[in-house]
């Protein structure tokens, strides 16, 4: 593997419901199954629901025996999320943890996923030196660029929690686009004001990603948003530019949108995208590249 | 979508339809596999082509709103958002009465107008208060969704120094 960096963007709002783990796994999706990229997808919350989403097949009713075969054997032989980062933590000159397809599951030939595990939930009280924890995915992914045991990734995904975590800290101090989904309503669109204006006193002293912030679950009426979602697409659009203007933060409002589809629930466990709603993932996804090209 | 597909690195339609001209050659070795795969490319051609199909689509146009009996509206679409951003102001500097009398100031048909462009009901039944307390609410949102109080200094601000800092409460505690 030559090593090149891949771009990396992590989806996140701190509330939660907004369509995180969805958007997500669209993008990886699409961008995987309709160009020549190859995307992994990390999940990094504790609630496992990408990774939940993945083990279920809805098709059959049963759970996807060879996911759920691989994954119980990455627990046995510690190749999870949680054991990199506790080797990560532990006292010692090297970041001992060997990266491969016991650590990355491969879903297709240019989608691959690092699952969850529950054990995230208890990690802000096991970890005491939390300055050094956010290096952990920057060193992660340098050991994934560099290992010959995997392929060259285009793109990395991560599927954060609805929450300021550790792991999300470690993210967000590393990756070049933060992705917010937000929806047209009031508490689904607070959330933006809160990251834009106080993500960079987290972050600091890291330089703050480019953020992007897209209307998702969008109300339509005749193939067009709804007054109301208009309403909060320019509201939003708003504190995008305020937060640009006087926290220069590198934050724009996305035009492209996602509109609510009962089916895109369904995505993840049977299906992938449904063939109404790939267009509109396409053109975020070259909104959001162009965004940090 | 021709385009986008180009800009953005997607597969233009025709190399789509090589990409899955080469797929189909390719299951006809294993029968059980080539069930399986085809299922993927009949999913994969549904929506990497979603117009190829008849699809249902809601009626075109906005909702018709009965205006019977009204004047018609002297606001559209832009006066009224600029009428909202006026407000807007109205709300940050003088408060919701002034608001109310600027409202006031306006046509039924314009209230109804920007009601409507601001995605809140505007059916005919509705009284001059409520479409009035819809616009209201909808100030009040706008308002709330730009405020932000950080109570914590950042980083940057901590290293300059506490001069920015209120430190009454602090000497009181000290003492």
């Amino acid at each position: 593997m030559a090593g090149k960096s891949p771009k990396t963007i992590a989806t996140i709002n701190f509330k939660g419901g907004v369509g995180k783990t969805t958007v997500t796994w669209c993008l990886g999706d699409v961008v995987s199954d309709l160009s020549s990229n190859r995307v992994l997808i990390f999940d990094l919350d504790a609630q496992m629901s990408l990774t939940q989403a993945i083990t279920l097949n809805e098709d059959t009713g049963y759970l996807e025996s060879k996911f759920a075969k691989w994954y119980d054997n990455s627990i046995e032989r510690k190749k999870t999320i949680f054991d990199a980062l506790d080797q990560f933590t532990k006292p010692s000159p090297y970041f001992d943890f060997g990266v491969g397809f016991d650590f990355i599951y491969q879903i297709t030939d240019r989608l691959h996923f690092v699952p969850s595990v529950e054990d995230l939930y208890w990690m802000e009280l096991e970890v005491f030196d939390r300055d050094g924890v956010k290096d952990f995915i920057r060193r992660l992914l340098g050991k994934i660029a560099n290992s010959p045991k995997l392929p060259e990734y285009d793109y990395v995904l991560f599927d954060c929690p609805p929450s300021f975590t550790l792991l999300s800290y470690s993210v967000l101090a590393c990756c070049d686009l933060i992705l917010i989904p937000v929806n047209p309503d009031f508490f689904a669109s607070k959330g933006t004001n809160l990251i834009l204006n106080t993500l960079r006193m987290r972050i600091e002293p890291h330089p703050l990603p480019h953020i992007g912030v897209f209307m998702n679950k969008t109300k339509t009426w005749g193939g067009a948003p709804t007054n109301e979602s208009r309403f909060y697409m320019r509201e939003i659009e708003r504190v995008c530019t305020q937060a640009a203007e006087k926290q220069q933060v590198q934050a724009k409002f996305f035009k492209s949108w996602i509109p609510e589809r009962v089916g895109v629930k369904r995505a993840i466990t049977s299906g992938g995208v449904p063939a109404e709603l790939v267009d509109p993932f396409k053109k975020l996804w070259k909104e959001a590249v162009d965004w940090i090209a | 979508m021709d385009s986008l597909d180009k800009d953005s690195g997607f597969r233009t339609p025709a190399e789509e339809l090589e990409h899955l001209q080469n797929e189909l050659a390719g299951i006809r070795s294993l029968l059980r596999e080539a069930t399986v795969k085809l299922a993927q490319i009949e999913r994969h051609v549904r929506r990497a082509f979603p117009d190829a199909k008849p699809t249902k689509t809601a009626p075109a146009g906005k909702p018709q709103v009965c205006n019977a009996g009204e004047d018609k509206p002297s606001l559209v679409h832009e006066t009224a958002l600029e009428l909202f951003e006026t407000l807007r102001r109205v709300a940050e500097s003088e408060g919701g009465d002034a608001v109310e009398k600027r409202l006031s100031e306006l046509t039924m048909a314009d209230v109804r107008f920007l009601s409507q462009e601001l995605g809140l009901p505007s059916g005919t039944k509705l009284s001059r208060a409520k479409l009035n307390s819809g616009i209201s609410g909808r100030l009040n949102e706008s308002i709330l969704l730009s405020r932000n109080i950080n109570v914590t200094p950042s980083r940057a601000e901590q290293w300059a120094g506490p001069s920015s800092i209120d430190s009454g409460k602090d000497a009181g505690e000290a003492d």
